[in-house]
Parts: structure tokens; sequence; C-alpha cells
């Protein structure tokens, strides 16, 4: 038997280790318990930390389908899940514009009770 | 139990799902660590991550091979490849503006099936979203390829392509006995090794292993 190995094979393979419910577990596992996610500590190869990136991934959708902001749709497909990623990640770039928008409302009023503040004029008791 | 004899389709199949399987084996075992071992023809070989002193040895190595290539006249630097091709008609920033434009399309597509996804009547349009999304990465990967096909002679890219290779070389060993030893000599030794099976192995390996640390 001819035994190919390729990159788009190891890519499409590290998807589905990423997707299984064991690795998902160790994920979990690792985040909230310190678990070990592998023997080397540091000094992470690059298939490492793509393998982290999609775990994290597939777990941050899952975590969005089971709390029911998604379609489960989006974990059958791959074209599904990174167009529901990019638009989570513009929702949130949008939000964080707004938010900062008002925050700078909220100081520039701020800063003008201050003017006002500042231009009390105390009455001296008589 | 009755002998049945396999046709050749399921015999194919068989061998297939044999390779499937064997390969996310594989690509499980090369997550586990940052040192990656195989045996080929009985000889146990691995690829590990590069230490301070073999970074600092390919460091030196590419800037040398740079400066040969600038002072030489057999490549040329990009932004002069792309002047080469423009008086052959081929107009390789605009092939870069259209694939922004396609990549700007795809994420306005993205953006709406994405939304679509998030309520409770998005069933209709999923499909065609879905389509026109993967037209458009069909249309930007042919693209990428034309562009790489043009440019793949560059400097920049030659030398990525030596950096790459001696990376490979320096972090390739092999054990004898006991011992750990370079898998190779010298680098032209891996050059010029006759099996390129090997040599495949070794550059995917190293590609999986450290090929950020390849920065033309």
């Amino acid at each position: 038997m001819k035994y190919k190995f390729n990159h788009n094979l190891v890519d499409k393979n590290l998807k589905k280790l990423a997707k299984s419910i064991k690795y998902q577990t160790l994920f979990g596992l690792s985040k909230n318990h310190g678990f070990k996610r592998f023997k080397n500590e540091y000094d992470l190869t690059n298939i490492q930390f793509d393998f982290l990136n999609m775990l994290s991934f597939q777990c941050d959708i899952s975590l969005d389908v089971a709390c029911g902001e998604v379609s489960e749709k989006i974990l059958t497909d791959d074209i599904y899940a990174s167009a529901y990623s990019y638009y989570k990640m513009q929702s949130y770039k949008e939000k964080k514009k707004e938010v900062e928008k008002e925050n700078r409302v909220q100081k520039s009023t701020s800063k003008n009770a201050t003017t006002f503040t500042d231009t009390w004029d105390f009455k001296t008791k008589k | 139990m009755e002998d049945k004899k396999l046709s050749k389709e399921q015999i194919q199949d068989a061998e297939e799902q044999i390779e499937e399987a064997m390969a996310e084996v594989e690509t499980g075992n090369l997550i586990t660590d940052n040192i990656l071992t195989f045996t080929f023809d009985e000889v146990e070989y691995k690829v590990i991550r590069p230490t301070f002193s073999k970074r600092v040895e390919l460091r030196e190595k590419m800037s040398k091979k740079k400066l040969d290539m600038i002072l030489g006249d057999t490549y040329l630097p990009i932004s002069l490849l792309k002047e080469k091709w423009l008086a052959k008609g081929i107009d390789i920033n605009k092939l870069e503006e259209k694939m922004k434009s396609l990549n700007k399309d795809k994420e306005k597509y993205q953006n709406s099936l994405g939304k679509l996804l998030t309520e409770d009547n998005e069933r209709d349009n999923l499909e065609s979203y879905k389509d026109r999304i993967k037209g458009i990465d069909e249309d930007i990967n042919k693209l990428a390829f034309q562009i790489m096909g043009c440019l793949d002679i560059s400097l920049e890219s030659q030398l990525e392509n030596y950096g790459f290779s001696y990376l490979a070389y320096l972090i390739s060993e092999k054990k004898i006995g006991d011992n750990w030893v370079n898998a190779f000599d010298t680098y032209e030794d891996f050059v010029n090794f006759d099996d390129d099976r090997l040599i495949n192995k070794l550059c995917l390996y190293t590609s999986l292993v450290g090929r950020d640390e390849v920065q033309v």
C-alpha cells in the first residue's frame, strides 16, 4: 500500500481530532484544572500551536451552540463555523467601539460637570 | 463462515480506510511532544525544535545566502520581478488587488451567513451563502496559485526555500546504537540524498515542528 502523508492530510486529521470528545475533554481539563496537554510544557511546535487554536475554536463554538446563541449547524460544516466566528468577531469589535464611544461621551460630560463645579461660587457665611 | 471474495473496489475502499486511520493515528502522535520520531529503512529518525545555537547558525547562513543572491544576477526581488512580468503582460499588483477585493466579498458573505446562523429563521439562505463563499474560495485559490507561480522564482521565495531546507538539515537526527547524531554530515549530503521519500518526510516534519523559524 502506498502510504501518503501530506500537509493537507495533517490539517484534515488535526481538525478531526480537535472535534473529538477525547481531545475536547482533555482541553477542558487542561483549562480548568491545569491538566498537562502535551509531554513538553514549553517550546511548542507549530503543529501543537495549530492544534491548540483548533481546540480553542471548537470549544468556543460548542459552548455557543450549547448556550443556544447559534444554530448547531455550525458543528457540521467548516464554512458555517468560520462564518459564525467572523460574524462574532465583527460584532465584538462593533460593541467595543460603541462602548469606547460611550465612555468618551461620559468622560466629556463629567469633564463639563467638573468645570461647572469648579465655577461654583460658595457663599461665605455672614 | 462463507468465504467471500472482495471486489477490487471493496479492497481499494478498505485500503483507503486503513490509510486514513493510520494517518489519523500518526497525526495524534505528532501533537503529543515537540520531538517527532519515525523509522525509515529500519533507522530511527527524529526532528526536534532548534536550539539557540542552531537558530543562530540558520540566521547566519540565510544572511550570507541573501547577500550572495543580491550580489549575483540569478534572482530578482519581488518588486523587480513584478516589473518583468508586467512587461510580459501579467500585472501581479492587479491580481493581488483582485484577491483583496475577493477577500472583502468573502467577509461580507461570511458576516451575513454568520448573522443568519444566530437567527431562528435562518434556514432558507444558508446553502446559497455557503455556495457563494465556496465559489469565492476557489477563485482566491486560483489567483493565489497564479501569483505564487509567478513569484516563486523571486529572491525572497528562493531564500525561504533555502532557509527551510537548511533548517531541515539542522534539526534532523538519526539513532546510531544508543546515540543520536546528525542525520546528515553536511548540508550538501542532505540536498543530494537520493531517496526523496526520506527527504520529504524530514521536510514535512520540519514544517510541523518549526516553520516559524524561517522568516525572510
